[in-house]
Order: C-alpha cells, then sequence, then structure tokens
C-alpha cells in the first residue's frame, strides 16, 4: 500500500511537471521574436513552430490517454467470485535454445493458472533443444507440455504449426527466449469475456539491463512503446501485438490464415489483419513478457531496421485501408498512427531538431537552444517518471531520459529514416536472426 | 561569451555530432551485413500454415506421460 501510494505521488508529480514544462514551453514560443530576413527563415520558424506543437500535442494525446487507460483497467479489475478463466495454449517456437529451454518451460509451467498446456515447436534446432525438450514432456498436474519438431523454417512458421496443433479454444505465442509473469494469463484472458475481442496485447520488459544500450532501451519501452500502446487502448486503436507475447482465438486466427511470411515484422501483419477482419484487440498491462534487448548498437540498429521496413510492408499491403476509413474510423486511426510513428515522427524528430540547431544559428538566437533542450529534457525526465511510477517501474531508469533525448532516440530514428527511404525504394533485404547473449 | 551561449554552443555540437554518428552507425550496420551469409527475403514462398510436423512418442520416464 505504501509503495503503492509512493508511485502515485510520483505519478501526480510527474503529470504536474509535464504539463509545467508544456506551458513553459508555449510562453517560450509565444515570446519569440517572429520577423526574419528572408522568406525561408520565416519558412523555417514556422516548420520548427509546428513541429514544437507537433511535440506538446503527442505527448498530451499520449499522456492523457494513458492515464485514463490506468484509470480504466484499475476500474475493470475482476472480481475473485466472478473469473472467466478459459483454457488455453501457450506456444514457445525455438530455434537452437538449448542453453536456455530448460529454464524457459520450468518457469512457463509455474504460472498461476488453473489449466494449460505448453507447446514447444522446435524450428528444426541443430543444436539440443529438441532432445531437452522432449525430456521434459508429460503432464504435470492440470498442465500439459507438449513438444513437437518441424524443418526450419522461421518463427512464423513455427507459430503457425503450434496454432494448428493447439488443443484449447485460446492460444498465447511468444518468444522462445522470453519469460512470462506468473499472473499472465489470468490478467490478459478475462479480456476475452467480451466476445468482440479477438486478442489481447502484453506488455514486455526488458530484463538484461546490463549496460546503458539496455537501460535505455528499457525505458524507451516503458515510456515510449508502452505509454503509446497505453493510449491506444483507451482509444480501442491497439495496432501492434508484440512478438514476444500475444493472445489470440485461436478460430480467429485459423480463420485469418495464421501469422505471414512476406513481411519482415509478422506480428505487426497478423495485427493488422485481426483489426481489418473487424476484431478489437486489447491491452494488458500485467501480462508481462521479459525479454532480452540487443546488447549492443549495431543489433539494435538491425532490430530498429527490421522492424521498420516490416511494418512498411504490413501497411503496404493494406494502402487502400490506410487512405480510406473502410472499417470505420478506429481502424483507419490504427494505421495512420502506425504510419506516423514508424515514418513520419522519426523523420520530423531528427529534420525538425536539426533545422532547429541550424535556424537558432543563422537567426542569432543561439540562447534558444539551451531553453529549448532543458524544456524538452524536463519534459522527458517528467515523462519518463511519470511512465515508470504507472508501471511500478525501477526508478533508475529515470535519469537515462537525459541521454535519452539526446542521443538515443535521434540514432534511432536515422536508422528508421534510412530504413523508410531503402523500403521506398524496395532495397534487398537480408535475413537473419537477432544475437541474444542468452541472460534469461 | 556567456555561460548560456556556452552551454548552448555544447548542445548544438552534441546534437549535431549525434546525428554524424548515427549515420556512420547505420553505415558501419550495412557493412557488417553484407559481409554476412544473405538470405534473401522472398516473398513469393507460399503460406505455411498448416505445416507437417513430428511429434516425438517418446516421453521421459521421470513423471507421468500424456
Amino acid at each position: 500500500m505504501g509503495k503503492r501510494f509512493g508511485y502515485y505521488a510520483i505519478l501526480l508529480i510527474g503529470l504536474a511537471v509535464v504539463l509545467s514544462a508544456l506551458g513553459s514551453m508555449v510562453l517560450l514560443l509565444l515570446n519569440i521574436p517572429y520577423q526574419f530576413a528572408s522568406w525561408w527563415l520565416t519558412f523555417g520558424v514556422t516548420m520548427l513552430l509546428f513541429f514544437l506543437i507537433v511535440v506538446i500535442a503527442r505527448y498530451i494525446i499520449l499522456l492523457w490517454l494513458g492515464y485514463l487507460h490506468h484509470l480504466e483497467s484499475r476500474i475493470e479489475e475482476d472480481d475473485p467470485h466472478d473469473l472467466f478463466e478459459p483454457p488455453v495454449t501457450i506456444i514457445v517456437p525455438a530455434y537452437n535454445e538449448g542453453a536456455v529451454i530448460d529454464s524457459a518451460i520450468k518457469s512457463l509451467l509455474a504460472l498461476d493458472y488453473p489449466a494449460y498446456e505448453v507447446l514447444v515447436v522446435d524450428d528444426g534446432s541443430s543444436d539440443d533443444t529438441y532432445a531437452r525438450a522432449s525430456a521434459l514432456e508429460g503432464r504435470y498436474g492440470d498442465v500439459v507440455l507438449r513438444v513437437v519438431s518441424k524443418s526450419n523454417n522461421g518463427k512464423a512458421s513455427a507459430l503457425n504449426t503450434g496454432i494448428s496443433l493447439a488443443r484449447h479454444p485460446f492460444v498465447l505465442c511468444m518468444d522462445g527466449d522470453s519469460r512470462l509473469s506468473r499472473d499472465t494469463l489470468k490478467a490478459a484472458l478475462r479480456h476475452f469475456r467480451d466476445p468482440n475481442v479477438g486478442a489481447v496485447a502484453g506488455n514486455v520488459k526488458v530484463v538484461n539491463r546490463r549496460n546503458m544500450w539496455t537501460r535505455l532501451q528499457a525505458l524507451e519501452y516503458i515510456e515510449g512503446l508502452n505509454m503509446a500502446r497505453r493510449a491506444q487502448a483507451f482509444a480501442r486503436t491497439v495496432n501492434i501485438i508484440p512478438g514476444p507475447i500475444g493472445i489470440f482465438r485461436r478460430d480467429v486466427l485459423q480463420q485469418l490464415g495464421g501469422y505471414e511470411i512476406d513481411t519482415y515484422a509478422e506480428d505487426a501483419d497478423l495485427t493488422l489483419k485481426i483489426l481489418t477482419a473487424g476484431w478489437q484487440i486489447k491491452y494488458e498491462e500485467r501480462a508481462i513478457a521479459y525479454t532480452e534487448a540487443p546488447e549492443g548498437l549495431l543489433d539494435l540498429l538491425k532490430q530498429r531496421y527490421r522492424w521498420t521496413r516490416g511494418i512498411l510492408q504490413a501497411l503496404g499491403k493494406r494502402k487502400a485501408w490506410l487512405l480510406a476509413p473502410k472499417g470505420g474510423a478506429g481502424v483507419w486511426i490504427s494505421l495512420n498512427t502506425m504510419f506516423f510513428e514508424a515514418i513520419i515522427w522519426p523523420t520530423v524528430n531528427v529534420l525538425g531538431n536539426l533545422a532547429f540547431a541550424i535556424g537558432t544559428l543563422i537567426a542569432g538566437i543561439p540562447h534558444y537552444v539551451l531553453y529549448w533542450w532543458m524544456m524538452l529534457t524536463i519534459l522527458d525526465v517528467a515523462a519518463a517518471l511519470y511512465a515508470v511510477a504507472m508501471e511500478e517501474e525501477d526508478l533508475g531508469l529515470v535519469p537515462y531520459a537525459v541521454l535519452y533525448r539526446m542521443f538515443f532516440i535521434i540514432t534511432v530514428d536515422v536508422a528508421k529514416m534510412f530504413a523508410s527511404i531503402e523500403e521506398l525504394f524496395k532495397v534487398r533485404m537480408t535475413w537473419g536472426k537477432l544475437e541474444r547473449a542468452g541472460r534469461l | 561569451m556567456d555561460l548560456n551561449n556556452v552551454l548552448s554552443t555544447i548542445i548544438i555540437v552534441a546534437f549535431v555530432v549525434t546525428v554524424v554518428l548515427a549515420v556512420g552507425s547505420y553505415m558501419l550496420y550495412k557493412l557488417r551485413e553484407r559481409r554476412r551469409p544473405r538470405q534473401t527475403f522472398d516473398p513469393a514462398k507460399e503460406n505455411i500454415f498448416f505445416e507437417r510436423f513430428y511429434p516425438k512418442p517418446a516421453p521421459s520416464e521421470h513423471h507421468q506421460p500424456l
């Protein structure tokens, strides 16, 4: 109770600081002299003001909707006498996970849920993954562990095999190298009481917080990805069910043909398939998958490059849905939000900051850079505080918000920009598994 | 030069250097990928929804079989 009260206090302080920073930014904008020597300088400053307005609007929308979702999820918490706990199959695609498969399976067998099965699909591993997993095969109380093997054809193929072999009406698809929190199933399955809900997106957290890059990613997952997903959940426009944790009605997946292999982001592609088929997608922050983030810069860039091109490929398959609200406003907003976050926002962020830096120098008002940077940093730190408090996460991540704006986001956004350009020109892609350190 | 201008200059330089390093890192990543053996993306590959699998009939001995 005391800990939770403390987090709520931080939440309110964070919100107050965010609003103060936003107010200060508006005041700064009003005080900038708006008379410049040439038309192009005026045009540049106008673009910068537009950028600032977009930054402020984005923050306000995400924080406010996220907070409303937080309140909504507290109200919706289950009545302990009226639980909805249907049987579920957990599908674990495993490729060369021999070093960690034992511990992964044992952690899945210890979830807090009445009856479920764990189905390990060995995707043609060249190591001893299959031998180790099948040695554990059997029944453990009300939990059943099954292991199957198939020829190597990638994660999507392994998940599809699992979906076709699942014995229960609900399936949880995850990564072979992720772990689930104990109450994941209880928290997620309750949403399927609503017959219109086709899938539930879970909450992904970085587990290997060992160096600057992974701590920055841990903060990014909490402040960036989860805050956005929480806001989308309140607006009923969740547009990505993350690969490490997605829970589905099995018959929906079977009707839609499961995962496809023609994009680099099979999770984004499947999400759009579900949305455009008319199903609702919920977000459950208590259904947590702990996953390993790339530990080096180049692997991080590789991951973001694939995500960006994969999302663009998934959107490209549904151009008609992107341009016109065919399936209702919610679907249209979901697709366009995805497009905005994948291309528009990274481009605006890099070019906007660059234009601001150069513009202030040319216009002879470099001292505004300091104000600008300080306010953006205060805003980021406050937003980080707010998001970290909301998830009752490690407060030690908050100081990384300073590096987050200055270095991390710019580095990632530059990679996203290049990935978008390469996707536009259909540059050939290569396929490969991300290097994992095996920390789980 | 007052403190304000010094700090502003540091921020601008840090930002521009970050952008340059980000572009450099991206080039480095592309170079690394080019050196690795290629497994080219093939969108024409057929959908593999229902695929053959090879169940293992022999469960372990130390607990109850299915």
